[in-house]
């Protein structure tokens, strides 16, 4: 679906935004270029989070980048710069490609003493959620080009995407009258720090904003002991909507728009609690604990005490034991626009030491995160590894297999296991192998060449995890639904669902082998048993956290 | 494609302007460093070919003031995305014979005129975006999108090592015409010292099924342009006026799909050279 702009209609469209500017003050200019016209704007901002001028000035002319050289300076203060804040100035241009048919936004950011920001500088303001998205285009996506009026050096968002970005806003528009300038601009603008006041959209529809951020709770079901099973809605202002239940956090809905703004629903799940969710064995969308993954013959030795924990996987323990986190009724509540999940586990239930509080924070950013917080503190020494098991298809999770679906995770590393499934304790890059997914990889078509047959389900070692590295990124060509994962968690399973056997999920599905993926962020399989693995040890003093997110967007072109 | 039509594609790939590169003497530190001459293809970029040059000559150059390398000829800065046989077109053919004498910089990046080239794929990502407009205004941009990444990067390559046989074979697709219709729109910049660089859509034919030739496009770019007073470049060469745009466009655009057309002032005693 493409859409594409006469010359007059962009300019009547020019006008109508300028008018709009001038009823409250927002500054756009309107130019004229012999035969055409533009707009522009000047704003001054405050940045934080940028090196200052001078560190970059002296940085540019020695050809090293900042950080590089801070590594070899000691005398150079990273926190100090990064906290410093700077008054940058913005130029934006908005002009028609006659080449394209689209509008095109330019812009070009000053230091306070007149000196261009760079391509790099500039990168580095541009909002997270977009670098993220865009990192494997960066070449494409933002450049430096020649002002078409001007002849002189601005930064261009390329217009090849635009066509099709209109397409997608005409389509969702209500109204028939609706400027697509204005639409454009809104979306494509916060890229570059221009953000258009919703005063536009107002003016233009008299109507308040329909979309909001929403939470909302109703009954789902009961246990066999009559206590009630809620469910929560969370929506935000894409559409993207997550539903979860307090009985084992399970997430039993994720409604997620392709490229075409259609929603489907990605996650495996079973239509109600007495459907499937009161005996499953696969762990659709829960919360995983006390310790997500095994712990060879469920034994671990902690300040000299050794714990026996229930065998219930081959000759192991597997995510927590007999009843683990995904089969416990939580505490529930609404807080601001988040859900809050509780659980107070008691001492020695599952054979795990301490009595342990935790507490998960689910929140549906308007950037398309779905964004998973954990807490938990410990009355004694314990070992504690948390995490969430939904089962995606990019496809909908009835497609019932993942073609199509290509996935890579930056890590080189996994940890080879047993035919037990336990940690040999080594690590492997899996070089030239199907386990190496540095590159891109179709996953249905690797499958079967990953040994012992049953597709993926490896711990990869994350090698700096923190809540802005990409643990993994897996696209959907067909449908253009990418998800993106980062985790502050050390390794990440990746599973691909082979023992799946669901003769009647959601809405009837069938869900066999291999059809859903998970993506688990958490401590190492069996680390209680290998001391060299990132620790899974809490101690009364100290407190468990972890975040992970899961992000939502759609491929272009 | 008829075989005359190709050597003509061969011979365009071919051309070479000689040209030398001096450091600026406000930048010699101690010791004057020897030119270098350099035969350059006209279809390339300048960043491409002078990495070479640009090690050597750093050399020279005071280590604290040593920035990005930038070229002037005769006091004009050269804007590098424009290709090296645009650039001596415009600002080289004045009649001050050859070698092209180019001036390198280290220092004072004029960054209000000249785009920051930190590495190779800064041309790349230039060049690509060059050629995927120029296929958006000839085919809606269904070729290009059409094509795989190993198409875009076998051009690309093409491009960098000089290679015709590996460029082209991608590029004849960028080319192609179905029988019922041509190029929808001709890819074209007309460039003129000191004056905006002028796009704009011009269909090959016109309204009664005539094929356009070069004068129309000037007379529509340029309606005031006087052709007795002005030369009109394109590959270095005057091309007769009534040659179809169509067949110019298929022919005698650079790698990136444009015509790059060049109006200069003719110099007195003007001989018609081609490199």
């Amino acid at each position: 679906m493409t859409f594409n702009l006469s010359k007059e209609q962009c300019y009547d469209m020019f006008r109508d935004l300028l008018s709009k500017s001038n009823l409250h003050h927002d500054g756009w200019e309107l130019h004229e270029f012999k035969e055409d016209i533009f707009l522009s704007k000047r704003v001054t901002q405050t940045v934080s989070g940028i090196h200052s001028e001078d560190s970059f000035k002296d940085a540019e002319i020695h050809g090293h980048d900042a950080d590089y050289k801070c590594q070899t300076d000691d005398s150079c203060d990273v926190s100090t710069h990064l906290d410093t804040p700077s008054i940058l100035t913005f130029h934006y241009h908005v002009l028609f490609s006659e080449s394209y048919s689209v509008p095109v936004l330019y812009c070009n950011v000053f230091w306070p003493s007149g000196r261009l920001l760079s391509l790099e500088q500039l990168w580095a303001l541009v909002p997270e959620q977009y670098q993220s998205r865009m990192r494997g285009d960066r070449w494409t996506f933002l450049t430096q080009t020649e002002h078409p009026y001007l002849g002189r050096p601005f930064f261009q968002l390329h217009p090849c995407h635009t066509s099709k970005l209109l397409g997608v806003v005409s389509a969702l528009s209500s109204s028939k009258c609706s400027n697509y300038v204005i639409s454009w601009l809104s979306a494509v603008g916060p890229v570059v720090r221009l953000n258009l006041s919703f005063q536009y959209g107002r003016l233009n529809t008299n109507q308040e904003v329909s979309n909001m951020s929403t939470i909302t709770k109703v009954k789902y079901g009961s246990m066999e002991d009559g206590r009630d099973i809620y469910q929560y809605t969370l929506k935000n202002r894409q559409n993207l909507e997550a539903r979860i239940i307090d009985y084992g956090g399970r997430i039993t809905h994720l409604f997620v728009p392709d490229q075409h703004g259609k929603l489907e629903d990605i996650v495996l799940g079973y239509d109600s609690y007495k459907d499937g969710y009161d005996k499953d064995e696969f762990y659709l969308g829960a919360l995983i604990g006390r310790y997500a993954n095994r712990i060879a013959k469920g034994q671990f030795s902690l300040d000299g005490v050794t714990y026996q924990l229930g065998i219930n996987n081959g000759p192991n323990t597997n995510h927590g034991g007999f009843r683990g986190f995904d089969k416990r009724l939580w505490g529930s509540t609404i807080e601001d626009d988040k859900l809050v999940l509780t659980y107070t586990s008691a001492d020695l239930e599952e054979g795990f030491p301490g009595e342990v509080n935790v507490t998960v924070t689910f929140a549906l950013t308007d950037e398309n995160e779905l964004v998973i917080a954990y807490r938990a503190t410990t009355t004694k020494p314990t070992v504690i590894n948390l995490t969430s098991h939904p089962y995606f298809n990019l496809a909908g999770h009835s497609s019932g297999d993942l073609k199509g679906h290509v996935i890579r995770i930056p890590t080189g590393l996994h940890t080879p296991s047993d035919s037990n499934q336990i940690p040999t304790g080594e690590f492997d890059e899996g070089k030239d192998t199907v386990l190496d997914l540095r590159q891109s990889t179709e996953i249905s078509e690797a499958l079967e060449h990953v040994p012992r047959g049953y597709g993926y389900d490896h711990n990869f070692a994350l090698m700096n995890p923190g809540i802005k590295q990409q643990a993994a990124n897996v696209r959907h060509a067909p449908s253009g639904r990418v998800l993106d994962m980062y985790t502050t968690e050390p390794g990440m399973q990746f599973y691909t669902g082979y023992w799946l056997d669901i003769p009647r999920g959601k809405g009837g599905a069938h869900y066999g082998k291999w059809s859903g993926f998970c993506l688990e962020a958490q401590k190492y399989p069996d680390s209680p048993n290998k001391p060299h693995f990132p620790s899974a040890v809490i101690r009364p003093d100290e407190t468990y956290q972890q975040t992970t997110k899961y992000v939502f967007s759609t491929m272009e072109l | 494609m008829m075989g005359d039509d190709r050597a003509i594609l061969r011979e365009i790939w071919e051309g070479r302007i000689p040209v030398c590169f001096t450091l600026s003497k406000d930048e010699v530190e101690t010791e004057k460093p020897e030119p270098v001459f350099i035969m350059v293809a006209r279809q390339t970029y300048f960043p491409l070919v002078t990495e070479r040059v640009s090690k050597y000559l750093a050399g020279y150059v005071d280590k604290e003031k040593c920035g990005e390398m930038w070229l002037d000829y005769d006091g004009q800065p050269l804007k590098w995305h424009y290709p090296v046989g645009v650039l001596y077109d415009l600002y080289g053919n004045m009649g001050t014979g050859l070698p092209w004498k180019l001036t390198v910089h280290f220092q004072n990046f004029p960054e209000d005129e000249l785009l920051r080239c930190t590495n190779r794929d800064v041309v790349e990502s230039h060049f690509m975006s060059v050629v995927k407009e120029a296929d958006w205004l000839k085919h809606r941009g269904n070729v290009i999108n059409g094509m795989q990444k190993r198409d875009h990067k076998n051009m690309w390559m093409g491009l960098v090592n000089d290679k015709f046989d590996q460029f082209w074979p991608i590029n004849k697709k960028l080319m192609e015409t179905s029988e019922e219709e041509g190029f929808k729109h001709i890819p074209f910049r007309i460039y003129q010292v000191d004056l905006p660089v002028i796009q704009k859509l011009f269909r090959p034919v016109a309204e009664d099924g005539q094929q356009h030739c070069l004068e129309d496009l000037l007379k529509f770019a340029l309606p005031d342009l006087d052709n007795d007073k002005w030369k009109v470049l394109l590959q270095g060469m005057e091309v007769p006026l009534s040659t179809p745009v169509h067949w110019l466009s298929e022919h005698l655009s650079y790698p990136d799909n444009f015509l790059h057309i060049c109006v200069v002032v003719p110099n007195s005693g003007d001989v018609s050279v081609r490199w």
